[in-house]
């Protein structure tokens, strides 16, 4: 070990406590990278600064693995404990690598029964794995959630969540581990499909609780659907939430009302817009960890008819407002509309739009009330942006750092035109309610960037342009960096201060995955998955005819580091 | 009874024909509805709009779209189906696609078969027994939770091969497969489904949905007999929706 790193990493280490006053919530990680938004906070923000604003322009490739699982590129976030690297790949495959040197330590294949016949809703992906106590978890393309040995990889337990092949459901994310329990959401947003998140023993197994995200029949919140349409009507939370340890919350974003396009079968008439409308659709709910009931919630888009899920990831922090320390919440809605929440009871702090194309309102108000609405229509096609399938991002995470208390988020700017029709479900088909294409905005040279938010003014303070559509997950160091790639190969750094880019490299394929950063023996990496790939990413490469096909599918994790004695 | 035996008459005659057909046209739009009409590509009922091409009223000969269907179109984001659907299923596909370019009596191929099959497969009440079974609104308190049926649903349990004549036989079912499993102390109601040298593998029976459990054979012990019932998991069905459950039951084993 060399000792001017020990001191470093160990300096760090107090650093970002004392900056946030001791008391605050600290949601960054140091050596291992913990869960998949790094801590249950999702700041996906680290305490080490070896790697800095100063000598990252001398990064060198560390190790390169190749997880032989070319399926549709690599989505994973890896998570990484002392030393020891667990990454999951789209066929769900469980590596579990030395994080030092990329040697492969064990291998597991899931063996499930991929659903024949539907082609989009079961196209198999995996975002990453959950890891504690000795044991790892993963969500499956058939609707298990398995739990192996963290040493051998052997199966330790398995239950089954739902019937792929009627729900129409599956898991894509990793799970959350929270209060001993593992928890998990499930896909189907735009299926004929009722949402739900369930929560297991992580010990064994066992059921513990399951939250529908539409409440059955004299439930509250479901006078808010029209006749039988709860049954099928959304709501899928196909991400992973957040948790406040302190609180015993749980934080989580809910899908879109399904048929996404078409409410005229779903809406109570008159409109009632102050209660809410499709309960607890596109809505940030806050959860009892310990009995998955509803402590409050927060409805984004009331009547959803553009596919404006609010299924992203949420970002819990403290910060000072007017003098008072407040628990706070951050969260982008798909359409790009933001919010910051107090998150002991939900009240709306404020709220703002990200993305520069935004013509599906005409504004919202700083307590979060959606301004003129325009929507789609029956028997015309309209134009909307941002677009509800690609979003103002997708769900690649965003990144907080507490040192300029901003947030980084990758900003979409892309449209879509929506032509409303009425549709009858089929259980576990899909689900619409109308048809639609992404289109680019006109008169544009860029299509997405990296921007730095204030998120208590909701002021932009840089934007990193890019010409195409940035797909992958923000990483933030206490180095002062911001870290991303694109979908041309190149994985870079930028200034997380003032948006300059400072280092790039070119991986090979492009980036669709979220990376991660870690040390083992005082030594800090970054590590990116790479390899394009998902039905996003191939929409996106059909809006550059010409260009998007030279972007390069792949599956491999490739890591950097200073080099060695630096 | 009587009931059942004079739609099962039904399909038999010569009306299965056209039954088949409709069948089958009816299986192809569902199949279209899930697997073409997304949004991200095609649009509902074939109309204009979606990612990809619109398919109704393009003059399209069932044959073109059979190709197409089957081998996917290169240079475009057109994927064949041949691996992603069955036979049959492409079949009622593509039928369907071809009434939407005018062709009203496409020929259904294999699908007819199936569907001439699924016509005369279920009467109303097995019909209804068939949805009980799957029902998703009962959550982890369906039959599915624990059965599979025709491929459907979680197999946990053998296969049924003796139906209970009636509700009561239900509830009183001998489960002679059901161990108790005590691991570390804590002692729960297991199914065996495999003892080696790598361990034992067993459904923990504490809850539904069944847990399948691998443990090291030394920190093991298996007793005989249990305290679980089937009655007290198939408690969200009355006795009604039992018997409509095993009416499916009955008319499809073997």
């Amino acid at each position: 070990m060399n000792a001017w790193r020990a001191a470093a990493l160990l300096c760090v280490v107090w650093l970002p406590a004392l900056a946030a006053g001791g008391q605050a919530l600290d949601g960054a990680t140091r050596e291992n990278w913990l869960h998949h938004g790094g801590t249950q906070s999702a700041w996906r923000y680290s305490a080490l600064d070896q790697i800095n604003a100063e000598n990252v322009s001398r990064l060198v490739p560390a190790w390169v693995f190749q997880t032989g699982d070319y399926v549709d590129g690599l989505q994973s976030t890896p998570i990484v404990i002392d030393g020891v690297m667990y990454l999951s790949t789209n066929s769900n495959h469980v590596f579990a690598l030395n994080a030092a040197t990329g040697e492969q330590l064990w291998r597991y294949e899931y063996k499930g029964q991929p659903t024949a016949g539907f082609w989009v809703q079961f196209q198999p992906h995996n975002r990453g794995v959950a890891v504690e106590a000795g044991r790892v978890f993963l969500g499956t393309f058939d609707n298990y959630v398995v739990a192996l040995d963290a040493a051998t990889g052997g199966e330790l337990w398995k239950v089954n969540v739902d019937n792929t092949a009627q729900c129409g459901c599956m898991i894509r994310s990793a799970p959350l581990l929270a209060d001993g329990k593992v928890i998990v959401g499930v896909t189907g947003g735009d299926g004929a499909f009722r949402g739900y998140i369930t929560a297991f023993d992580a010990r064994n197994g066992r059921l513990v609780w399951r939250f529908h995200v539409i409440p059955g029949p004299g439930e509250k919140g479901n006078e808010t659907w029209k006749g039988d349409s709860w049954k099928f009507g959304g709501g899928a939370p196909w991400s992973i939430g957040s948790y406040d340890p302190e609180l015993k919350l749980l934080y989580w974003g809910t899908g879109n009302a399904a048929p996404d396009f078409y409410s005229g079968d779903r809406v109570v008439t008159p409109r009632r817009t102050d209660a809410g409308i499709n309960l607890y659709t596109a809505s940030v709910v806050a959860l009892d960890v310990r009995t998955g009931k509803l402590r409050w919630y927060h409805q984004e888009v009331p009547n959803d008819v553009w596919d404006y899920d609010s299924a992203y990831e949420i970002v819990l922090f403290d910060a000072e407002i007017d003098g008072r320390p407040r628990k706070l919440l951050l969260h982008m809605n798909k359409s790009g509309v933001t919010y910051v929440q107090d998150r002991v009871n939900g009240k709306v702090l404020n709220a703002f739009v990200v993305p520069e194309a935004s013509n599906w309102i005409g504004g919202v108000t700083r307590d979060g009330k959606l301004v003129d609405r325009r929507e789609p229509a029956v028997g015309e096609m309209r134009n909307f942006c941002p677009s509800g399938f690609m979003g103002a991002k997708s769900w690649n995470q965003m990144a907080y750092s507490p040192r300029t208390r901003w947030f980084y988020t990758p900003t979409l700017e892309t449209c879509m035109n929506i032509e409303s029709m009425p549709q009858k479900p089929v259980e576990g088909g899909f689900f619409v309610g109308g048809t639609g294409g992404v289109v680019l905005p006109p008169g544009r040279d860029n299509y997405s960037h990296i921007d730095a938010f204030d998120p208590l003014s909701g002021e932009r303070k840089w934007s990193y342009p890019y010409r195409y559509v940035l797909l992958a997950s923000i990483l933030a160091t206490a180095g002062d960096l911001v870290f991303t790639g694109n979908p041309e190969g190149f994985f870079f750094a930028l200034d997380a201060r003032s948006g300059r880019e400072l280092w790039r490299f070119q991986t090979g394929a492009g980036h669709r995955g979220s990376s991660v950063t870690y040390a083992v023996e005082s030594r800090q990496f970054i590590a990116t998955p790479t390899g394009w790939g998902s039905i996003i990413g191939g929409m996106a490469a059909g809006l550059f005819p010409g260009e998007g096909e030279k972007w390069r599918k792949g599956s491999a994790v490739v890591v950097f580091a200073l080099p060695e004695g630096e | 009874m009587q009931i059942f035996f004079l739609t099962v008459l039904l399909a038999a005659s010569p009306v299965a024909d056209d039954a088949a057909l409709q069948a089958s046209l009816e299986r192809g739009e569902q199949l279209f509805a899930m697997t073409c009409a997304t949004g991200y590509c095609h649009a509902v009922g074939g109309g204009a709009g979606g990612g990809g091409a619109r398919l109704a009223a393009r003059g399209f000969t069932q044959d073109y779209i059979r190709t197409v269907a089957t081998e996917g179109r290169a240079g475009t984001a057109m994927p064949g189906f041949k691996d992603r659907l069955s036979a049959a299923e492409l079949d009622a596909v593509v039928a369907y696609v071809a009434t939407l370019n005018g062709i009203e009596r496409p020929d259904i191929g294999a699908a007819g078969d199936a569907a001439a099959t699924a016509v005369s497969a279920l009467s109303e009440p097995a019909e209804k027994g068939r949805v009980l079974f799957h029902d998703s609104l009962r959550g982890f308190a369906r039959c599915a939770t624990c059965h599979q049926v025709r491929g459907s649903g979680v197999p946990a349990a053998e296969p049924i091969t003796r139906v209970p004549a009636d509700a009561r036989e239900l509830h009183a079912l001998a489960t002679p497969n059901v161990a108790t499993v005590t691991i570390e102390g804590e002692s729960m109601p297991g199914l065996v489904v495999s003892r080696g040298e790598r361990g034992v593998l067993f459904y923990d029976l504490t809850l539904p949905p069944p847990v399948l459990r691998t443990v090291a054979a030394g920190g093991v012990a298996i007793e005989p007999g249990s305290r679980w019932r089937h009655a007290d998991v198939i408690r969200s069905y009355s006795d009604a929706e039992l018997l409509l459950i095993l009416e499916y039951l009955r008319e499809i084993s073997p």
